[in-house]
């Protein structure tokens, strides 16, 4: 499974001349706040294993950028089977935890995170255990509150109130598909020499082949570039929606 | 704050309650022709999602359902997230943003040209609003940004001005194959990929690139159709070499014979019916 990041802020044409890769808040020496949800948003580089889901109204990114299972080699981390974001966003979604206080929510966290090093064999059992059909782990339909939805979850209360049930109990105040695609988290900072695949609106194919190209002069790996349809704009949607055929590709090869 | 609700639209798809105020993503000059799509914001000003027309179970006929986004937007505020502003001017149901640059304009008396023969009258009233300097047409719903001409048309009017765009990158497609100057070919390859009417055309600008060893015609190819195996290429490449070995003589203005797309292996051959369904928004589908 690759990592998937969603530079949310930052466009193609400013991110693929960064000398050092994806950066963390405390790497680029911006402050970042005591408290402990700060601490691990500020410290860290974060990553989805699985579909592209990441959303904002105002995210400017034009591209999904999927590193390859080698990028976290010697790297330290965590990893934990939902979006931190869910529990910890000034709005919180991960019910039934949302809406308690903040030490409980940090501690709803600390009891499903796990090292980085441990997360893809757990990763895998998880995926064994959630679904029957495990491929199903990769489905991007438009409605975010179903697509993927495991057959089954721990603790069951995940899905009792969130994704498809959830919506109908609370509509969109409870978490879509966020609260069951994995979250790894890289410390402090990942370098550009394990991109697997660079994923931008078609008109901007050969500018990402260029950023590729450098890529590949800095870590002699050479990503794949992968586009939307042609007609299609890239937005956190379109490019969420598409992102299962990639990463199905990728893990295919 | 999220509000829902519903607005009317009249029977000629204008939404008299809504305004196009943007368009989704950013143009750069060196990416057209290229088809956006339109942003909205209702009376107040705030971003507005259309998310159904009617007649459906839930939304009545002569009538979208929306989803609108508090606050409003300030006059010339920048849309929150990739986009571009634009207009406003009044929406229209299955309407498109369309765009056209320098490298149209360098070509404007061959895109005149395929405009008289092919476009409709309103393409031919756009192309002429291009050819010259004014900065916006309110008739035409058009406007210039830097370089870059944004037109907010119909989905038929868009696909007209693209079969126009693309008979002319066509013709110098060809000009630089003839010239066999691999600087050339390589820009007219990648003009061509952006504006393809059909696979044929990816299979050319692929094809060509590979003649000229340029190691990008395999992305091109692969992602310009979303065919990833190499197999599935063959036939489609295979005729594009020969329309290389064999190019058009040089243009003359003769309305283009009907061109059957090739059928390759399990991924089928998108029809020029197939690309004009690509310029319907999902909202008028």
């Amino acid at each position: 499974m690759p990592l998937v990041h969603y530079p949310a802020r930052t466009k193609l044409a400013d991110w693929s001349t960064w000398p050092d890769g994806l950066l963390s808040c405390a790497a680029r020496r911006e402050p970042v706040g005591a408290a402990r949800f700060e601490q691990l948003r500020g410290k860290h580089v974060f990553f989805y294993a699985g579909p592209s889901c990441y959303y904002r109204r105002d995210a400017v990114g034009d591209a999904v950028i999927y590193f390859d299972a080698s990028a976290e080699e010697g790297q330290l981390g965590g990893a934990s089977p939902f979006d931190s974001g869910a529990l910890e966003d000034p709005t919180p979604k991960l019910r039934p935890w949302a809406q308690t206080s903040v030490a409980s929510r940090w501690k709803r966290f600390q009891e499903h995170a796990m090292p980085l090093s441990a997360w893809r064999a757990r990763f895998a059992q998880w995926l064994a255990a959630s679904y029957r059909e495990p491929d199903r782990y990769l489905d991007t339909g438009p409605n975010r509150w179903e697509a993927g939805q495991p057959d089954q979850l721990q603790p069951p209360e995940i899905l009792e109130h969130n994704g498809a049930r959830g919506y109908a109990q609370h509509g969109d105040d409870c978490a879509d598909r966020r609260a069951w695609t994995w979250e790894i988290r890289i410390a402090d900072r990942l370098s550009f020499d394990r991109v697997r695949a660079v994923h931008v609106p078609a008109r901007q194919v050969r500018k990402a082949y260029d950023a590729a190209m450098r890529m590949r002069w800095t870590s002699g790996i050479v990503p794949e570039v992968k586009t939307l349809r042609r007609g299609e704009e890239a937005t956190p949607d379109t490019l969420y929606v598409d992102s299962e055929r990639v990463l199905r590709e990728l893990i295919e090869t | 704050m999220t509000t829902k609700g519903t607005l009317n639209v009249q029977t000629d798809g204008l939404a008299p309650e809504l305004k196009v105020v943007g368009f989704h993503g950013v143009m750069a000059s060196d990416e057209t022709p290229a088809k956006l799509g339109p942003v909205y914001a209702n009376a107040a000003g705030c971003l507005t999602r259309i998310v159904e027309v009617g007649p459906t179970p839930t939304t009545p006929i002569g009538k979208i359902r929306i989803e609108s986004f508090d606050p409003p937007l300030r006059d010339g505020e920048p849309l929150p997230g990739n986009g571009t502003r634009l207009g406003p001017w009044s929406a229209r149901l299955g309407n498109i943003v369309m765009s056209v640059g320098p490298d149209e304009r360098r070509k404007i008396a061959e895109l005149r040209r395929y405009a008289t023969t092919h476009g409709t009258a309103v393409v031919q009233q756009f192309v002429e609003w291009f050819a010259g300097r004014k900065l916006r047409s309110e008739e035409l719903q058009c406007e210039r940004q830097n370089e870059i001409a944004l037109w907010y048309c119909t989905a038929e009017d868009g696909f007209s001005l693209l079969g126009c765009v693309h008979r002319m990158v066509k013709d110098a497609f060809f000009a630089a194959v003839r010239s066999q100057a691999p600087t050339e070919m390589e820009e007219m390859a990648w003009w061509l990929s952006r504006a393809a009417v059909d696979d044929h055309d990816i299979y050319l600008a692929g094809a060509a690139l590979r003649r000229i060893d340029s190691p990008a015609w395999e992305v091109l190819v692969r992602e310009g159709l979303h065919l990833p195996k190499k197999e599935q290429w063959k036939e489609g490449l295979d005729e594009a070499e020969r329309s290389l070995e064999h190019p058009p003589p040089v243009a003359v203005s003769l309305p283009a014979p009907e061109r059957k797309s090739p059928v390759i292996g399990t991924g089928l051959s998108r029809e020029r019916s197939a690309l004009r369904d690509l310029f319907t928004t999902p909202e008028a589908a």
